[in-house]
């Protein structure tokens, strides 16, 4: 397995080579430049405009400004972003740490809350209950993130309970001590990790329930049910540890999507993440930044994957990887 | 007047370019900040606006009062003559508490922050806060009033003006300001290599710029080779920077990257005499300004300004957003509040503490314009088909156009009643230069449709719509930018108005950076949607590129070699003896002529004018909101938090 | 197909199945219902989709409480009928402008069957006036007049409530199913073609071709979905005409789910072309196309089916994706995530709940897909019924 491992990681910097090209391609074939919109103000004059594109290195074209991307990026960088002047690198670290905070906390809440409501769902099967939980899981698979973050948006401004967006009141952070800042952070992430979470729950709980009632269909469990021993035991000794395992890999690929999820949230709810960062870069054609953020989200996106079937091969030692 | 200068143009249209970016924010030249207005009117007409509003909070401004503080004459005066005597006071009968927090809420990042310089909507508005000029301009008084500069004098002819500047200012590191800082800035600025909409403001009709000298340690002198009706305003674009900082970089040739680095180490360098300081930035998130302890302002109690410790401006995008959050009280002030959501925020006044300002109708427009350029692209293909750019050349087509559009069914729905129709491209909310009896052609369809007939343009087919003499159907397309909201809902219901009048009118949406080529250098456009919003000073001549012929911002047909019509050529002829007269009423009489031009041939057709609102928390004393941008923080320094 | 025995064949079966999953029949009935409205939309909604009725913007909707028999003065009507709607100008204290508009009971506009109104084209192609339903524009039963003619605004059916600019939800929502419901369908089309060619490439023919192919389908999978979608609209000019918009969004969402088609398909090819069946075929000297079309291809179909249906919701909320960031279909057309996007305006939609419709439109069609996908998968496969039948 160490060896898949090892081939897959090499292999990251051919893909993310190709990305990047890709990237690079798209963003020279799309019309106009960052520089475009300069041409507008009459006080700017054409050789200003064209000696900023060559600062910027977007005159070259393909492929020599991707080269030259390439040689940079392989020396540690990778540029400044056009719009805000800052060093990509930072930028998109610190968009990228806002965005795992949101999409692990929505991951913690969508797992906490799958795998009992798919135990129980299973054990009370037919019941209400189970029911209640299918419906949920049809709702959570079906909403558009987009119109659940409105109507929670919505929610926050008629109540008052939770702020309107954002990730923390950043006119007080700086005089906040930790508690308050962890409490402040906390306070911002609950309407987001709750839209989020209750989305990913869905496909979590259903695929829990129907491992849970694989398993309790078993001919094991049914013998430790026959040999009397008590339904919770049954179902937390015998059942619950074999149908956690697929789950398990399930788990890996929402690592992989954790950028992939959030974006649109992010848009609605005003989360300083990479949402907003990669859209507003991508209209304005700050090419460094999304040069940047592509590749960030690709190898993040390849590793989640990797550790989906590290994960995969550990829990099934009759899978080879290969 | 609506006019956008150069630099008001810049800002607009880096705001449009940032708004590009977040979809749906009002902004820029023509959508931004909504405002206008109506009823009453009084707010408009009132010196202080401010004083109009009901004051929910006692301490409010009430400074209606034009009182001369004869007793610091030192610091309040010009010279005339050589010899000192009071002018406008800066600091009235404004009195506060140090210490507090004011936060505001802005659409747009930081981009550079080069106070020559400044990239983005939010970088210029606040540059005041950090650096001073010369002179700058009183949003509430509608004046040009003495800054680092105590006073300021010019020789008969106009030609030479000699600036002499306060004593004992110091830079925020505690060096002394003196002369050759306003010459290190001039030079800088005046740099062959240096390119900044600042700096064409200083241009004269040849393009030659002042020059600039140093006379003692504390006056300098500009030549100029060509009267500036309003030179003393020009000078006020440019904030003086410290020499012995950014000497440096000019020496190292990185004069433009300075306040490009925004880290914490490099915003330290942004040394300055203004108010604040510039202390934290981040991406998105926040702009944070600190009280400037070393500030050369006093109030008339004796205290140093500024009142407030800090001021912080969060980055909020959505419009929409800003105003919900202005409700749950994340932040103090919301400039501007839209129109339509004036009745929720009266609502929520007395519950949530704050107080809404109507401002009365902005200074802000929106028109549309027929392209009216008979060029032809490089490859021999004209800009406009021959025959459409015949009808989009006639005034009478333009008129039927201006009585086709039903302008209060536009203010209904997009301001919930709270605008008015617009007619004038300086509306009247600038009570300086409007002009209220202009030639206007109001929403008619029976007179649109016998103009249209007269013109020959008739439905032959019957299905609706209107072909030419020779059979071409009239159709066209407008055009406006995508990150507008207001805009694009405005040419959705334009188009359905001329369809109504059998003009087959389409709607294509782009961003800002295609329509801009498109309408400055490729031409082949046929209508589109703009606005232009207010510069500071509100004055025609920073409107000059827009209303020259060969302005590059003369949006009907820009860079005229010499101009194409008759009234064209009047309005450059006029325009010229504004820009040479220097006595205010003169040149506002002289204006009247080109108002009456442009009203009678529509070469922009304009549709509304928006109230502007505020909102503000009860908890502030001195804060004078005024139509002119920035509407509530142009006074930062007087801004107080009542105790 | 053609060799199945009567009544047993699979797909039979598959059908048994299907019809015996209530839910999934539920959601095969709401799809029914949303696509015959959107192929349909000219007949069924009352209005054109750009048709702006000024005077009545933001109406409630008729649905709501809108349609009566009893008119104000208490008198019954066997034709129901919806009031017209008038706006009242005030100022309040400050002097400022406030707008309210409220029905008029004076104005009685009767609901009438197949009346006349816009023009539409039956399936593009017959000019036809004729809707499924509408009301008077004149009240109480005036006789029309011209178009300036009336003193009083047109009288408007608002089923689902009225936009901003005073037009009608339901018609914009029917003209809008257009485009978010076949987005799918052809963007379907699109990636499954392309992914059973390509798929069913790589698997026959393995090989250097199947390598060459797997690196792409890698390269496209490794980039998250919305980055690779938006970078690949911002190639594309802004501003495009709509027909061009939407086959644009269409094919940009195809672009990046034909990989995952076409990598499941390989799979299933590569064990495939191991059958005996194929290995007889071969050996009959029948040519690798029809080998692949006759006897390999069919074999793939149930996945295509069920993973079509489940693929279509992709679709729909790519396109909501799209419009809502305001590079997807553009005004005047509908679309119901350009729809959503006008309910962003937070004020607005606290006042006009109304406006939330299209969210729960695209709410309602994804969760009918998933309904029938479900159904169909647990049909085309019935041991998988134990673990995916969680909810019927």
């Amino acid at each position: 397995m160490w060896t898949f491992v090892a081939r897959r990681i090499l292999a990251l910097p051919a893909l993310l080579l190709v990305v990047s090209f890709l990237t690079y391609f798209l963003m020279w074939v799309s019309p106009g430049d960052y520089y475009s919109k300069f041409a507008e103000d009459p006080t700017v004059n054409k050789e200003m405009i064209e000696k900023l594109r060559a600062e910027a290195g977007l005159d070259r074209g393909l492929p020599d400004g991707w080269a030259v991307w390439v040689a940079n990026a392989v020396q540690g960088s990778l540029g400044d972003s056009l719009e805000t002047r800052r060093p990509v690198a930072g930028l998109v670290l610190e968009r990228l740490g806002s965005t795992l905070l949101l999409s692990v906390a929505a991951l913690a809440i969508a797992w906490g809350a799958a795998i009992p409501l798919g135990v129980l769902a299973a054990v009370k099967r037919g019941k209400w209950l189970d029911h209640g939980c299918g419906l949920v899981a049809y709702v959570g698979l079906s909403i558009p993130s987009v119109f659940f973050a409105m109507l929670m948006i919505l929610l926050a401004a008629h109540t008052g309970w939770f702020p309107v967006g954002d990730m923390r009141n950043v006119g007080e952070w700086e005089r906040m001590g930790l508690g308050g800042r962890l409490l402040d952070l906390a306070h911002h992430l609950v309407l987001p990790a709750f839209v989020l979470g209750t989305i990913s729950m869905a496909g979590y709980m259903r695929q829990m329930r129907g491992n849970m009632l694989e398993c309790l269909s078993q001919d094991y469990v049914r013998t430790a049910r026959a040999k009397g021993l008590a339904p919770a035991s049954v179902v937390g000794k015998h059942a619950l540890r074999p149908a956690i395992n697929p789950i398990i890999t399930l788990f890996g690929f929402s690592l992989a999507h954790l950028l992939n999820g959030s974006f649109l949230v992010e848009i609605v709810m005003n989360w300083p993440g990479m949402a907003r960062l990669v859209v507003t870069a991508i209209f304005q054609e700050d090419q460094p930044v999304v040069m940047a953020s592509v590749l960030m989200a690709t190898t993040l996106l390849v590793l989640g994957n990797l550790i989906a079937d590290v994960l995969l091969g550990l829990a099934d030692p009759r899978i080879r990887l290969q | 007047m609506p006019t956008i200068g150069r630099d008001g143009l810049a800002a607009c249209l880096l705001v449009a370019a940032v708004v590009a970016s977040c979809g749906s924010r009002g902004g820029g030249a023509a959508g931004g900040p909504q405002a206008a207005g109506p009823t009453g009117g009084s707010a408009a007409n009132d010196a202080t606006p401010a004083t109009a509003g009901k004051a929910g909070g006692t301490e409010r401004a009430a400074s209606a009062a034009d009182r001369l503080f004869d007793s610091v004459p030192e610091r309040w005066t010009a010279v005339e003559d050589g010899r000192p005597v009071p002018v406008h006071p800066k600091v009235r009968d404004v009195t506060g508490d140090h210490g507090g927090t004011a936060t505001f809420a802005t659409a747009g990042d930081l981009g550079s922050v080069h106070p020559l310089k400044p990239e983005g909507a939010t970088a210029q508005n606040i540059r005041s806060l950090v650096w001073d000029s010369l002179t700058t301009y009183d949003n509430a008084r509608w004046e040009q009033i003495p800054n680092l500069a105590r006073g300021w004098e010019s020789t008969p002819d106009g030609l030479v003006w000699t600036f002499h500047l306060r004593e004992g200012v110091k830079w925020s590191d505690g060096e002394e300001f003196d002369a050759d800082d306003v010459i290190f800035t001039f030079e800088q600025l005046f740099h062959p290599d240096f390119v900044a909409s600042t700096k064409n403001s200083f241009e004269d009709s040849q393009k030659r710029l002042p020059k600039v000298e140093k006379v003692d340690r504390l006056t300098v002198r500009f030549i100029l080779q060509e009267i500036d009706a309003i030179f003393v305003a020009h000078v006020g674009f440019a904030p003086i920077m410290p020499q012995h900082v950014f000497q440096a970089d000019a020496d190292a040739k990185r004069f433009s990257e300075v306040g490009k680095d925004k880290t914490p180490e490099a915003l330290k360098r942004l040394v300055g005499t203004g108010a604040f300081r510039l202390t934290d930035h981040k991406t998105e998130e926040v702009i944070v300004f600190e009280r400037n302890p070393l500030h050369w302002r006093y109030g008339v109690d004796g205290k140093r300004l500024p009142y407030l410790d800090r001021i912080v401006f969060f980055v909020v995008p959505s419009q929409d957003t800003q105003f919900l959050k202005f409700l749950s009280g994340d932040f103090d002030v919301l400039e501007p509040l839209r129109p339509e959501d004036y009745e929720k925020a009266r609502q929520h006044e007395a519950t949530k503490g704050f107080t809404v300002f109507p401002l009365g109708p902005s200074l802000d427009t929106n028109y549309l314009c027929f392209n009216q350029n008979p060029g032809k692209s490089p490859d021999g293909k004209p800009y406009v088909e021959p025959w459409k750019l015949d009808y989009f050349r006639r005034s009478e087509f333009r008129r039927a156009v201006s009585h086709g559009i039903d302008r209060q069914k536009i203010v209904d729905l997009l301001l919930e009643g709270r605008g008015r129709p617009g007619y004038d491209y300086t509306p009247e909310g600038n009570r300086t230069w409007h002009k209220p009896d202009t030639p206007k052609f109001p929403f008619d369809k029976t007179r649109a449709r016998t103009l249209l007939d007269a013109m020959g343009l008739v439905d032959r087919d019957g299905d609706g719509v209107r072909e030419t003499p020779d059979g071409h159907p009239f159709q066209f397309e407008i055009v406006t930018n995508t990150e507008n909201d207001t805009r694009k809902k405005v040419a959705n219901m334009i188009k359905s108005d001329l369809r109504d009048l059998g003009l087959d009118a389409l709607n294509r949406e782009m961003s800002f950076k295609t329509l801009v080529p498109l309408l400055q250098s490729q031409f082949a456009w046929e209508a589109v949607i703009l606005g232009w919003a207010s510069g500071v000073p509100p004055d025609p001549l920073s409107g000059k590129n827009i209303l020259l012929s060969q302005g590059e911002l003369h949006m009907w047909y820009p860079q005229q070699k010499s101009p194409s019509t008759p009234w064209e050529a009047e309005v450059d002829r006029v325009m010229g003896e504004v820009s040479r007269t220097v006595d205010l009423p003169a040149r506002v009489g002289l204006f009247r002529r080109v108002l009456d031009i442009l009203g009678e041939q529509q070469p922009m057709i304009f549709t509304f004018n928006a109230n502007l609102y505020v909102g503000a928390r009860n908890r502030f004393r001195n804060l004078k909101p005024t139509l002119l941008r920035p509407h509530t923080y142009w006074n930062h320094y007087e801004l107080a938090i009542a105790r | 197909m053609n060799d199945a025995c009567e009544g047993r064949s699979p797909w039979a079966m598959m059908w048994r199945r299907l019809r015996r999953n209530r839910v999934a029949l539920a959601g095969a009935a709401i799809l029914g219902v949303l696509y015959a409205l959107a192929f349909f939309a000219g007949f069924f909604a009352p209005y054109h989709y750009d048709h702006q009725f000024r005077d009545t913007p933001l109406a409630p909707p008729h649905l709501l409480g809108g349609v009566h028999f009893r008119d104000a003065e208490g008198v019954f009507h066997w034709r129901p009928f919806v009031y017209g709607r008038s706006l009242i100008r005030t100022h309040d204290e400050h002097g400022e402008v406030i707008l309210r508009r409220v029905e008029d009971p004076h104005r009685r506009h009767p609901i009438r069957l197949f009346v006349r109104g816009d023009e539409w084209r039956l399936l593009g192609l017959i000019r036809t006036r004729v809707h499924l339903f509408g009301v008077d524009p004149t009240p109480n039963g005036a006789a029309p007049t011209g178009p300036e003619g009336s003193p009083d605004p047109p009288g408007v059916i608002y089923l689902l409530g009225s936009d901003l600019y005073g037009r009608d939800i339901f018609s914009r929502l029917c003209y809008g199913g257009l485009v978010s419901l076949t987005v799918g369908l052809v963007g379907i089309a699109i990636s499954m073609s392309l992914g059973l060619l390509l798929g069913g490439i790589a698997g026959y023919f393995g090989g250097r071709v199947d390598f060459a192919l797997m690196r792409i389908i890698e390269v496209i999978m490794a980039v998250p979905g919305i980055y690779l979608i938006l970078t690949l609209r911002a190639a594309f000019p802004r501003s495009l005409s709509s027909i061009a918009t939407y086959f644009l969004v269409v094919i940009i969402l195809a672009f990046i789910a034909w990989a995952s088609n076409a990598r499941v398909i390989r799979g299933m090819v590569l064990s495939l072309r191991e059958q005996d069946y194929v290995a007889a075929a071969r050996a009959l000297g029948i040519s690798h196309l029809g080998i692949i079309v006759r006897h390999i291809l069919p074999n793939t179909l149930s996945y295509v089916i069920v993973t079509a249906t489940l693929y279509v919701p992709y679709y729909i909320l790519g396109e909501v994706a799209l419009s809502f960031l305001g590079v997807g279909i553009q005004e005047p057309e509908a679309s119901w995530g350009l729809m959503l996007r006008d309910a962003q305006h937070a004020t607005r939609l606290v006042d006009n709940p109304h406006l939330v419709m299209p969210g729960l439109l695209v709410f309602v069609a994804v969760l009918a897909f998933n309904f029938l996908g479900d159904g169909l998968r647990d049909a085309a496969d019935p041991r998988s019924v134990l673990k995916a039948k969680t909810t019927e």
